[in-house]
């Protein structure tokens, strides 16, 4: 099981947490829980009570200041917990095993890198992801190389015509489109053609 | 005399909080779109279609968020103006924080130190706080948490239930954060199982309450959408990016004062004489203090967690040797407040100080020549945050490319992404303004794009002030 030295602090100490950064926001859960041992285990008004949480609680924040610390905090804190839970009532004290247990196991569970989502790298494939993220511009940049990688106008072309009309750029679109209806040898996109031709006719 | 006194306090500490609050407030993106969403509203007395404001948005349906406070956002301003609307927002943020100060702290010694507590609320978070729903926000955090310390202290759900139903049906056209409403009745469920069974109030109304919350939500017609909204908003991953969403700089230490503070008072709970519920609150702070460490917009909550559990700490600490300072330092903290907040209320506010104003007014007329002359890069680019102005300013005429309205569904088809990628001012930003077509930079000035648009011979720059730049593309 590796350990990640840089979500631990041990790489770069006196950076500020941000829970944000890979593995942080488990290791503030951790060493939440274990804060929360030591607040649970504490109880009635002592005043080795009121020390161990303050001393928890400045190690806590100090984490926060510099991630060096998150170790020294996890590992300290535990201690203090499991320190006073020998004293605390049986039921009190497994709780508090528990839960130290947790925050110890928390930080080195592994975990599952972000799924990131890939645009396709084929103009077709591209634009036709744009269109489905609702990104007209994006589609329209794609369609657009597409287009003038055909040797005669035929699907890219009429792609880009389709998406500058849904832009709203009608003029643009029937400029392509007249393109399509000059130039095209395919029959089916020539009939695909007039048919956008006919609807968009004003 | 005492009553006189401890009313001169309570009202020259709301002076000092509507003072700072005042002194802090300002229109941002945020609230320059929901003016701008209001007007559209008011003006068609329907339900727009299709985003009016941004041409990068999916095309289709649009649900507004927050739609009741864009009509009352733009009530006010057209009724007494951009600073007219500062104003309000400063009040109910003052509402806000003198409500949980005054109702958690009773006695005059425990006020008088709690007032600095109160200030940091407004203070705490002042690169944020703007005239936007987010103060609807804090106001509605605070009557939650009333709800809460009334279930726990007098169990009388009959009263509170119906009350939280209103609470969330109102708070869900206002903010996203009525979500609060639906979730942390339950959290407190749990957190009061802590308490030993004897002195333990019922758990059921805690839960009844979350239940009676996402009800009033849903009476909404937007409710279950805004519901879809915010929870995505809240886990998207997207959301991560989004700087109020990210934990604080904990290297700047005003940052660690709420922390710190939490831990004292986490720690002096434990030494407090009432044994009731002292668990239970101990993890309530705990609990928030987690959630600012990970996110700096849960600074404010933490801030008011923390006077809501000190406030009756003090209180129970009021004892015969606080009773002559208090008695003394009454009059001189209310004078100090009052004196304070005459001076913060003295000092100017101006509602666009932020705004792009004049590049705005120079790419408006630009793109309407580009337009005019049919040119094939028509489109005006500028960062999300001033996307709020050029939707106040513009109102869709022409449409400009993103605002912070929505990173989900509006904005999460890249358009997000690609402003992300603008900010780096490389050759991967000059294919995203190709992407858009843009014609039109408006941009902070001194930033990367800045440089880099003004070291590229295809772009011009056509207008510079302290804040903004303006360039077009040439032909």
């Amino acid at each position: 099981m590796a350990v990640d030295l840089e979500a631990l602090g041990l790489r770069s100490p006196l950076v500020a947490f941000v829970a944000q950064d890979p593995g942080q926001t488990r290791l503030l859960f951790a060493r939440a829980l274990v804060l929360f041992a030591v607040v649970v285990v504490v109880r009635g008004r002592t005043v080795r009570g009121a020390w161990a949480l303050a001393i928890a609680g400045t190690l806590f924040v100090g984490s926060l200041a510099a991630r060096g610390l998150f170790v020294v905090d996890l590992i300290a804190t535990a201690a203090i917990a499991l320190g006073l839970a020998r004293a605390a009532p049986r039921r009190v004290g497994l709780f508090v095993a528990a839960l130290v247990v947790a925050s110890l196991v928390i930080p080195v569970l592994p975990v599952r890198p972000p799924a990131r989502e890939h645009v396709p790298t084929t103009a077709p494939e591209a634009t036709a992801y744009w269109r489905a993220r609702g990104n007209l511009y994006r589609a329209h940049a794609t369609a657009f190389a597409w287009a003038i990688g055909e040797t005669t106008p035929a699907e890219g072309y009429l792609t880009l015509a389709s998406i500058d009309w849904e832009i709203g750029d009608r003029d643009r679109a029937r400029r392509v489109l007249s393109k399509v209806l000059a130039n095209a040898t395919s029959d089916d996109v020539l009939a695909r053609a007039r048919e956008l031709d006919a609807r968009w006719s004003p | 005399m005492e009553p006189v006194k401890h009313t001169v306090l309570a009202f020259a500490a709301f002076l000092a909080m509507a003072g700072l609050a005042w002194h802090q407030m300002a229109i941002l993106g945020d609230g320059f779109w929901t003016i701008a969403t209001g007007r559209w509203l008011l003006a068609h007395h329907a339900l727009p279609t299709s985003d009016p404001f941004a041409f990068a948005s999916v095309p289709g349906p649009w649900t507004i968020v927050s739609s009741g406070a864009c009509v009352l956002f733009a009530a006010i301003v057209r009724a007494v103006g951009e600073r007219g609307l500062m104003v309000v927002a400063a009040l109910v943020e003052a509402l806000a924080v003198w409500l949980i100060w005054s109702r958690a702290a009773r006695t005059p010694f425990a006020r008088i130190v709690l007032l600095p507590l109160a200030l940091f609320f407004v203070q705490v978070d002042a690169e944020d706080l703007s005239a936007r729903g987010q103060v609807f926000g804090d106001l509605g955090i605070v009557l939650l948490f009333f709800v809460l310390a009334a279930l726990r202290d007098s169990g009388r759900p009959k009263l509170l239930l119906p009350l939280t139903t209103l609470l969330a049906c109102v708070w869900v056209n206002l903010h996203l954060s009525f979500v609060s409403a639906l979730f942390l009745p339950a959290a407190c469920g749990v957190l009061v199982a802590l308490e030993p069974r004897a002195s333990r109030p019922p758990l059921w109304p805690f839960f009844a309450a979350s239940g009676v919350a996402l009800a009033g939500a849903c009476i909404n017609p937007y409710g279950p959408a805004y519901l879809r909204l915010a929870l995505g908003t809240a886990f998207d991953p997207s959301t991560q990016h989004i700087d109020l969403f990210r934990s604080p700089d904990f290297h700047d230490g005003a940052w660690l004062i709420a922390p710190a503070l939490a831990v004292a008072v986490i720690v002096a709970r434990g030494r407090d004489a009432e044994d009731r519920m002292r668990l239970p609150e101990q993890a309530f702070v705990l609990l928030f203090l987690v959630a600012a460490c990970g996110s700096r917009r849960f600074a404010t909550t933490l801030v008011a967690a923390e006077i809501a559990v000190a406030g009756p700490m003090l209180d129970r600490w009021r004892s015969a040797r606080f009773a002559p300072p208090t008695q003394r330092a009454t009059w001189v903290v209310a004078g100090l407040a009052t004196l304070a907040g005459a001076l913060w209320m003295a000092s100017g506010n101006d509602p666009f100080r932020d705004a792009p104003v004049a590049a705005a007014k120079v790419a408006r007329e630009a793109q309407r020549a580009r337009a005019a002359s049919g040119d094939a890069y028509p489109n005006v680019v500028e960062p999300l945050h001033w996307g709020g102005y050029f939707a106040y300013a513009w109102m869709g005429d022409p449409r400009y490319f993103i605002d912070g309205r929505d990173h989900l569904r509006l904005f999460g088809n890249g358009a997000f992404d690609d402003e992300a990628t603008l900010w780096r001012g490389d050759a991967a930003s000059l294919e995203v303004l190709d992407a858009y077509e843009a014609g039109i930079v408006v941009w902070p000035r001194g930033e990367a794009l800045d440089r880099l648009l003004r070291a590229d011979p295809a772009w011009q720059l056509v207008h510079a002030d302290a804040i903004a730049v303006a360039y077009v593309r040439r032909p």
